[in-house]
């Protein structure tokens, strides 16, 4: 029973290994990203990411006239980097606040992505059930070595830069003031997001992998006092719904995106429950304390 | 390479910062020496806080010039603090009190360095100048308002600068943090360093600072207490939002908006 529950998926051809691979590079690199997005506020950005690369796959095909992967790939990170400048300009120029300047520019772009899908490239037969909602076991080699290349760039460039990028995440003004590319570090995090949201959507889908950066970080969020935890916490968190997931897709038979973003969610929920209950806890023993020391004797 | 002690510590000449290019600092010429304390005195709106972050050039100004200890802000990086507004960060934020007080080493670590043991060193210290040790590795979201702006003293002590810039350090702190911050910015111009603070209180400027500036857009007056916290200035400062009595002590009583 165990066996077959547990063991047996491993045993049956390489998908298995092929999914969870996958989904794990997904979770570990978006997990990441999501830790600094949430700390600055800009969590929609993830959402931003993946409406764009549409228009952008568009844009690559009527440029190009090419279908290829790596076309598209190129197209839709572009886009990406051109979404964060829009974005940074709608800001300054229009005075937007922030949530509202995303808001403007990614659903224009994405509005003229589905404009030009159905005028001058109806004969690009995009298969749009699996931008939105990918396919774990359906991603092609050259995608699973994009995905492990920008895993380890994070991953990586985290662990070196660790400090910079706390002191400009929490104080962008100190940073500034001490002469650090506050700029430059805010330019790598949208590029490297936007690769990221491309590589992972082939997976998981372009809606889906916005839980995939937003749902660890928020749940990190919950129980960690310090950013190395919140980031481990986050990684954990997202290799857990990738596990979890692709087990509960196998039992249930359904999408396993679908499944790894219900683990997720349910994982969060727990984690607010405890965080809760930590906290009602913690109150009515300082009351107890309280009373305690209030009787004499 | 240190500055003779008569080098100013600040000059800043003919500086013009714009928001939409409606000027919120206009032609503001100074020259602050060393071992200073000077408040900067204005209403809501004045361009006090602005001033300092075009002086730190955190923003683009329109024109203006700024020596730091005789020379470039960017070759005396290291001897310029800046501590903002307690509400400039998000202070949910994951990180101990011993992180946030670290964080003034970084400038000199740049990119790629790590703390050493000197720094963690010097961290410590300023958190026991400020009674924060105990506080050490608790999360800063457990701090009070007070408690916050010792955090941000000690890391700007840690930081080791002669020329230290403050912004609203007395906005929602308790007695007695008001009372330690007071005490250690006299001590620091004992060391013969400079502080310049953001401030609103004008009871209290009399007592806190050597020297005032008055800013309303432009300078309205720079020089020791005595000399500019006079009611003709500070009503030109403050335009119609002040009120002057006199006590029966004929001490001027000066009730600003």
């Amino acid at each position: 029973m165990l066996y077959e529950l547990f063991i047996e998926p491993w045993t049956i051809g390489d998908w298995m290994w092929r999914g969870v691979l996958v989904s794990s590079l997904v979770a570990i690199s978006c997990a990441i990203l999501g830790t600094f997005l949430y700390l600055k506020r800009l969590s929609l950005l993830a959402d931003a990411m993946a409406h764009v690369a549409l228009p952008g796959i568009v844009a690559a095909y009527l440029l190009t006239g090419s279908q290829s992967t790596p076309t598209m790939l190129l197209g839709a990170i572009l886009a990406g980097l051109v979404t964060s400048g829009l974005i940074r300009f709608v800001e300054r120029y229009g005075h937007a606040r922030t949530d509202a300047a995303i808001g403007i520019v990614f659903t224009s772009l994405f509005a003229l992505g589905i404009l030009l899908l159905s005028t001058f490239a109806r004969d690009a037969h995009l298969d749009l059930n699996c931008v939105l909602y990918g396919n774990v076991l359906g991603v092609a080699d050259h995608s699973l070595i994009l995905l492990a290349v920008v895993t380890v760039a994070i991953v990586a460039l985290t662990v070196l830069f660790f400090r910079p990028l706390q002191l400009a995440t929490f104080d962008p003004a100190l940073a500034a003031a001490f002469g650090l590319p506050v700029g430059l570090i805010h330019a790598g995090l949208m590029g490297t997001l936007s690769v990221t949201t491309v590589a992972s959507f082939e997976a998981v889908g372009a809606i889906l992998v916005i839980a995939a950066i937003i749902t660890p970080a928020a749940t990190a969020h919950l129980i960690a006092k310090r950013l190395e935890t919140m980031l481990l916490v986050a990684v954990a968190h997202g290799l857990l719904s990738a596990v979890l997931g692709m087990y509960l897709s196998i039992w249930l038979e359904c999408s396993s995106a679908g499944a790894m973003v219900t683990t997720g969610a349910l994982l969060y929920a727990v984690t607010l429950g405890a965080t809760w209950a930590r906290r009602r806890w913690r109150r009515a023993q300082r009351r107890q304390r309280l009373q305690a020391s209030a009787l004499p004797g | 390479m240190r500055a003779a002690t008569t080098t100013p510590a600040l000059e800043v000449r003919d500086m013009t910062i714009s928001y939409d290019r409606e000027p919120v600092v206009e032609g503001v010429t100074l020259t602050i020496p060393q071992g200073r304390v000077v408040g900067i005195l204005g209403p809501n709106g004045a361009g006090k806080s602005t001033l300092i972050k075009g002086v730190l050039g955190l923003l683009e100004t329109d024109h203006g010039e700024v020596r730091v200890f005789g020379g470039e802000l960017s070759g005396s990086r290291q001897e310029v603090v800046y501590v903002p507004q307690r509400g400039s960060v998000d202070w949910d934020f994951p990180v101990t009190v011993k992180d946030v007080v670290l964080m003034g080493r970084y400038g000199r670590l740049g990119l790629f360095g790590r703390p050493s043991a000197e720094d963690r060193r010097i961290a410590w210290e300023a958190m026991a100048k400020m009674g924060i040790e105990a506080l050490a590795d608790r999360q800063i979201s457990e701090m009070s308002g007070g408690q916050q702006q010792r955090v941000f003293l000690a890391r700007a002590l840690a930081q080791e600068g002669r020329l230290l810039f403050m912004d609203e350090p007395f906005v929602g702190v308790d007695a007695s943090t008001e009372a330690a911050i007071v005490e250690l910015l006299h001590e620091m111009r004992d060391q013969g360093r400079t502080v310049v603070v953001v401030n609103h209180d004008l009871q209290t400027a009399r007592e806190y600072f050597d020297e005032l500036i008055l800013l309303n857009k432009r300078l309205i007056a720079y020089g020791p207490v005595k000399q500019v916290f006079t009611a003709p200035l500070l009503s030109k400062t403050y335009g119609g939002r002040l009120a002057v009595f006199r006590d029966h002590d004929d001490q001027e009583i000066i009730v600003g908006a």
